[in-house]
């Protein structure tokens, strides 16, 4: 029971991940993804607007600040900012 | 004889107090003669006596473009200074760091087509409370930044910026956790219109790791976060639900797969749109032999897309040979947004790298490679380069 429900919720995220993919809406914040970003500090270095800063270990962006030049994204090692 | 106890107990502390240091350098060249590209030299101390650790952090970076590479110049220092104070069931971690700018681009604030500001020293102190509280766990932070900037005509200028926050969770009987948390974030120059103000609400969920059969674990979190605030352009914050699921799988005692699924929604005046997605993958097989130098193969992954999507494919390799000595082997093929001029507007590089590593117990690892890059500039570069690095740790000092 247990595995049906997890490939059922699998299929479903897929699904949305796949909607995802394939439309994806205008949108104001990047994330950074704290499981793939290990706090090197390169993107806190590239911005130019002073919108990263490394906290405890992840990068954090500022949504006020950041004006998606995606200067951050390009240089991240990990792809952790998207 | 209470002073004597106090006394003798504090003798007792100073007497435990333990020191341990690291230290690291970093060196990327941009062709193989050794036209620096960025270096960076990082010294650290943590000096531990019962319930109080201090960690003091030096790092200096110098960050060039060699020619081949468009890169953003930077040199200058970052000073960490970070203290751990535990008291029964409360954790205090007051933290100041300190960077210091030598040279470097100027830093743009406002819209892009504004005059960019040079950006001096910046400061910041700040601290965090943590409460354990059997199964809650809460927290307060706050922080403050302050800034020295140059305008255009060398105009010395200020630029200010607060953030404090807090909240908690709570282990439920089920191992689910729940959360709320809050923070909020303002910023004010005193030579250009920047008086910016946000902040956030965030309710959580997550499940506690599930054990299926054949030694498979997955998680799943669920997240809301609520928005009060505007970007740079004037338009509100959209609200945010995110979602993550990750499962891992143990297929030996050697091979380990572990897969990430993720996506968030954005919610903006009645209206729900989709705004990223994510899946990544990595495979990791260690081959450890009875406390020698592990060799390891690494294989990960991952895709995502919102306004902007990045493929990444990484693979590295360590196979030990002898007495410390390991061959490193890299390929790191990547699909990226840009903004470098000329250059399309999603650029594919691909590295292939090898070299050598030396480790010498826990206490020194130095490394080389030879890397060949080819990417997409403003015309198809392709080019060889060095990179080397050296960790040091001298080992723990008894005071």
């Amino acid at each position: 029971m247990t595995r049906y429900a997890s490939l059922l919720a699998a299929a479903l995220l897929g699904l949305v991940l796949g909607l995802a993919c394939t439309n994806p809406a205008d949108n104001t914040q990047l994330t950074v993804d704290e499981d793939l970003c290990y706090g090197c500090g390169r993107c806190e270095e590239v911005c130019p607007y002073g919108a990263i800063e490394v906290i405890d270990g992840d990068a954090v962006i500022d949504p006020s600040l950041c004006h998606q030049c995606w200067r951050c994204v390009e240089e991240c090692p990990k792809g952790a900012i998207y | 004889m209470r002073h004597i106890a106090i006394t003798l107990l504090a003798c007792a502390v100073a007497a435990a107090a333990t020191l341990d240091q690291y230290g690291s350098v970093t060196y990327r060249s941009d062709s193989l003669t050794g036209s620096p590209a960025r270096t960076e030299v990082t010294w650290g101390a943590i000096l531990e006596t019962g319930p109080l650790q201090v960690e003091l952090q030096d790092s200096y970076l110098v960050s060039d473009s060699g020619g081949t590479v468009p890169r953003w110049t930077r040199e200058g220092n970052d000073l960490l200074l970070s203290a751990r104070a535990s008291f029964d069931r409360f954790l205090l971690r007051p933290d100041l760091r300190w960077r210091t700018a030598v040279a470097g681009d100027s830093i743009l604030l406002g819209p892009p087509v504004a005059d960019p500001v040079s950006q001096g020293d910046v400061i910041r102190p700040g601290g965090t409370l943590e409460a354990d509280l059997g199964s809650f766990h809460l927290y307060g932070f706050g922080r403050y930044w302050k800034r020295d900037m140059y305008t255009a005509d060398g105009l010395e200028a200020g630029w200010t910026s607060t953030g404090y926050g807090g909240g908690g969770t709570w282990t439920t009987p089920m191992g689910a956790t729940l959360g709320v948390s809050g923070v909020s974030r303002s910023h004010e120059t005193d030579f250009r219109e920047l008086y910016s103000d946000w902040s956030r609400l965030d309710l959580s969920l997550a499940s506690r790791p599930l054990e299926l059969p054949t030694r498979t674990m997955v998680m799943a979190d669920l997240e809301y976060s609520l928005y009060t605030g505007e970007d740079y352009t004037g338009a509100e914050i959209a609200d945010r639900v995110s979602g993550r699921v990750r499962a891992v799988q143990s297929l030996t005692t050697t091979v380990s797969y572990n897969m990430t699924m993720a996506v968030a929604m954005d919610h903006h005046e009645d209206h729900w749109s989709v705004a990223k997605g994510m899946a990544g993958a990595r495979m990791l097989f260690i081959l450890d032999r009875g406390g020698r130098v592990p060799s390891i193969l690494n294989i990960g992954s991952s895709f995502s897309s919102s306004v902007l999507s990045t493929t990444c494919l990484d693979i590295f390799s360590r196979a030990h040979i002898y007495r410390g000595i390991s061959l490193l082997g890299r390929i790191d093929a990547r699909r990226t947004p840009t903004d470098i001029a000329g250059a399309p507007q999603t650029r594919r590089s691909v590295v292939l790298g090898g070299g050598l590593e030396y480790q010498m117990g826990k206490n020194l690892r130095c490394w080389a490679m030879i890397e060949q890059e080819r990417t997409e500039y403003q015309q198809n570069e392709n080019w060889s380069r060095m990179r080397a690095g050296l960790d040091v740790f001298p080992g723990r000092l008894e005071l």
